[in-house]
């Protein structure tokens, strides 16, 4: 496109020669929109590369855009996104399940290591003490450190922007803190007469310490318990300068309205750290000695107790014993006493008895031999030997002769046990037939020859008496008329 | 969420602290327990439909008006100025203060507290004295943190004045 008349046009092209049309060519360029772009199109991503190379600018001044321009796309067609994505999201989840599962076994496994340690112990009472949760006061010991909040505080006014705190911190009003951090620095620069520019950076109170990070408008101020990792004031730098950078127009129409800063608390929540100690895995040794001196002691008093006990009851079983002892003592003395009383009592009744006996056998052997007596006594009474007549010779083999000495015999043995001496008296008869004084001699003479004939056979001659019956004196009942002898039994 | 700072100044004893924790925690005590340094607080109501937290900054009173540590004015956007009532000096100390403050931070919301009006009958301060407050051009309001009489009032007439000039 060529501008003015003709005659200007060739006035120019006399003055400018080649060059002018050019010119012209660049400004066509410039103008039309479709030409300017296939210009840029050309050197674009040279462009891009090199400012990205230079610094982040590019970054955050692209980031709005393609968020947005993502947000845009997602949500016109979000099955589009899920496709790409998908051979992204399926390891990615797989990975991020494995892990809280094995987070969660891990956490498992130190809680059981800690509530068997002396050290779980030590913690359980301090969290009784003060009057926290065991939870809270176990990982205050197992960190090596941890961020427990984040505050994002307005320079000027102390005014509190973003705050953001780990699960178990304790924290007062966050708003009334970021006022009193900022009124604590005011204090200080103002009452030690400092360089303007100095900042106070570190607050520290026993376990605590609060990191400071003054960008010009606003104060980051981190509150770390433990100690305090080299690379922590580092990550509380470069989260102020990042977010000065991308809030800076925040910052400048600040009013006290907040919702400006709410994004921030993603760069916040990255700075709250923490490391744990590296507990060491070995056997609870020092719990499980207390464990067993514990159950030591309470046996060993349980011992003692029953130990006592059993002392005591062995001392009662002894005293009982003792009186048993006692009483049987007695007891036995009595039976012996009982016994002997019985013995004598046996003794007296068995002599008694034998005695009784005696007297029973003796009577009644007094009774036997005496009926034998007077049975033998009759039969020999009864018996009388024949003589011839004028005669007075005795058959010494006569059967009558020899039972009649038997018969004495027996009458002397039976008279004997009755402790008694019989005599048997022989008196010879003889029958009228005579004369007085012959028949007397004759008597006589038979009386003697029996009586030598029982002598003869056995019969003791004490025993027997001979004489005649016809004898004055003698008992009628002996005189017979008769030849024959007749005998009577006396016993001494 | 809007927060504003704000300061309670003043001589010492007038009741800023009185008027603070009954305003806050709508505790009052006969007690009197200076305050060291700076004590913070926060009040949170909702004004016009809007979520308002207050920052409150009760900051040790001192007749020397130049040891206010100006530091502790930084970034306020308004404050009370407490003059005790029965006390002459309060009021003369108040002034210095307005004074200072204009200078070091230029014109702010703000407002004067008359306090201890309970005990009015032994006021040393008077209409001779309120007149040229009023001058001023900011609210000028008795009160009394032991009755709770106009306590939330003054942090409301401060408020008033962010919705119409500021903002
Ligand atoms: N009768 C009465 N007494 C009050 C009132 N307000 C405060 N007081 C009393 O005045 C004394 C001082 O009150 P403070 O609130 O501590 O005064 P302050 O201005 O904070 O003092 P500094 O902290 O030293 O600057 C206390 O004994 C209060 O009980 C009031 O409205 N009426
Ligand atoms: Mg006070």
């Amino acid at each position: 496109m060529t501008v003015g008349t003709p005659d200007v046009v060739q006035l120019r092209r006399l003055l400018f020669g080649k060059d002018y049309d050019e010119l012209l060519a660049l400004k066509e360029q410039f103008e039309q929109s479709d030409k300017y772009s296939a210009s840029v199109a050309n050197i674009i991503s040279e462009a891009l590369t090199l400012r990205g190379s230079q610094d982040n600018s590019l970054s955050d001044a692209l980031a709005p855009t393609i968020e947005n321009a993502l947000t845009q796309s997602i949500c016109n067609n979000p099955k589009r996104f899920a496709d790409v994505l998908y051979p992204v999201m399926g390891p990615a989840i797989r990975k991020s399940i494995n892990q809280a599962l094995s987070e969660a076994l891990e956490t498992l496994n130190q809680v059981l290591e800690n509530s068997l340690s002396l050290r779980s112990w030590k913690w359980r009472f301090d969290a009784w003490r003060s009057g926290q949760t065991y939870a809270k006061v176990a990982l205050l010991n197992t960190l090596v450190y941890q961020v427990e909040q984040v505050f994002l505080i307005h320079r000027e006014s102390g005014l509190l922007l973003q705050h953001v705190a780990s699960p178990h911190a304790i924290s007062k009003d966050p708003a009334m803190v970021s006022g009193m951090l900022t009124a604590i620095q005011d204090f200080i620069a103002d009452s030690f007469a400092v360089n303007q520019t100095d900042t106070l950076r570190t607050l520290s109170l026993g376990e605590l310490t609060v990191l400071l990070e003054h960008g010009p408008h606003a104060v980051l101020a981190m509150v770390v318990r433990g100690t305090v990792p080299a690379d922590l004031p580092n990550l509380l730098m470069e989260t102020a300068a990042n977010i000065h950078r991308q809030y800076a127009p925040a910052f400048k129409a600040f009013n006290g309205n907040t919702e400006a800063f709410t994004a921030t608390e993603n760069l916040l929540a990255d700075c709250l750290k923490s490391q744990q100690q590296h507990v060491q895995k070995r056997p609870p040794w020092l719990a499980l000695l207390v464990l067993l001196s514990l159950v030591g002691a309470a046996s060993y008093l349980l011992y003692q107790h029953y130990q006592q006990l059993a002392q005591q009851e062995a001392e009662a079983k002894q005293a009982q014993q003792q009186v048993l002892q006692t009483l049987n003592e007695r007891l036995r003395e009595l039976q012996t006493h009982t016994s002997e009383l019985q013995n004598s009592v046996t003794t007296l009744s068995d002599q008694q008895r034998q005695q009784l006996r005696q007297q029973t056998q003796q009577a009644q052997q007094l009774t036997t031999a005496a009926q034998t007596i007077s049975k033998l006594t009759q039969q020999i009474e009864a018996s009388t030997y024949p003589f011839e007549a004028g005669k007075a010779d005795v058959g010494l083999d006569d059967p009558m002769l020899l039972q009649l000495g038997k018969t004495i015999r027996e009458l002397i043995q039976a008279a004997h046990q009755t402790g008694k001496t019989p005599q048997i008296l022989i008196a010879g008869n003889a029958d009228d037939s005579g004369t007085n004084d012959i028949n007397q001699k004759l008597a006589e003479l038979r009386a003697e020859n029996l009586r030598d004939a029982l002598v003869r056979g056995g019969v003791p001659a004490f025993a027997v008496v001979a004489y005649s019956a016809k004898q004055a004196g003698q008992p009628a009942t002996l005189q017979k008329n008769e030849r024959s002898t007749s005998y009577r039994v006396t016993l001494f | 969420m809007i927060q504003k700072k704000i300061c309670l100044l003043g001589s010492f004893s007038v009741g800023k602290t009185s008027l603070i924790s009954r305003y806050v925690n709508s505790l009052f005590s006969e007690k009197y327990l200076t305050t060291v340094g700076v004590k913070i607080d926060k009040k949170q109501l909702t004004h016009d439909g809007n979520e308002l937290s207050l920052i409150i900054w009760d900051i040790a009173g001192e007749d020397d008006f130049t040891n206010i540590r100006t530091a502790y004015l930084r970034g306020m956007a308004g404050y009370i100025i407490v003059i005790d009532g029965t006390r002459q000096n309060s009021y003369d100390v108040a002034l210095s203060i307005h004074e200072m403050v204009k200078q070091h931070v230029g014109e702010l919301p703000m407002v004067f507290a008359l306090n201890k009006a309970d005990l009015k009958p032994h006021w040393q301060v008077d209409g001779q004295h309120i007149r040229p407050l009023e001058q001023f051009g900011y609210p000028v309001l008795e009160t009394s943190a032991k009755l709770d009489n106009g306590v939330a009032d003054i942090f409301l007439a401060l408020i008033k004045q962010w919705g119409s000039n500021h903002d």
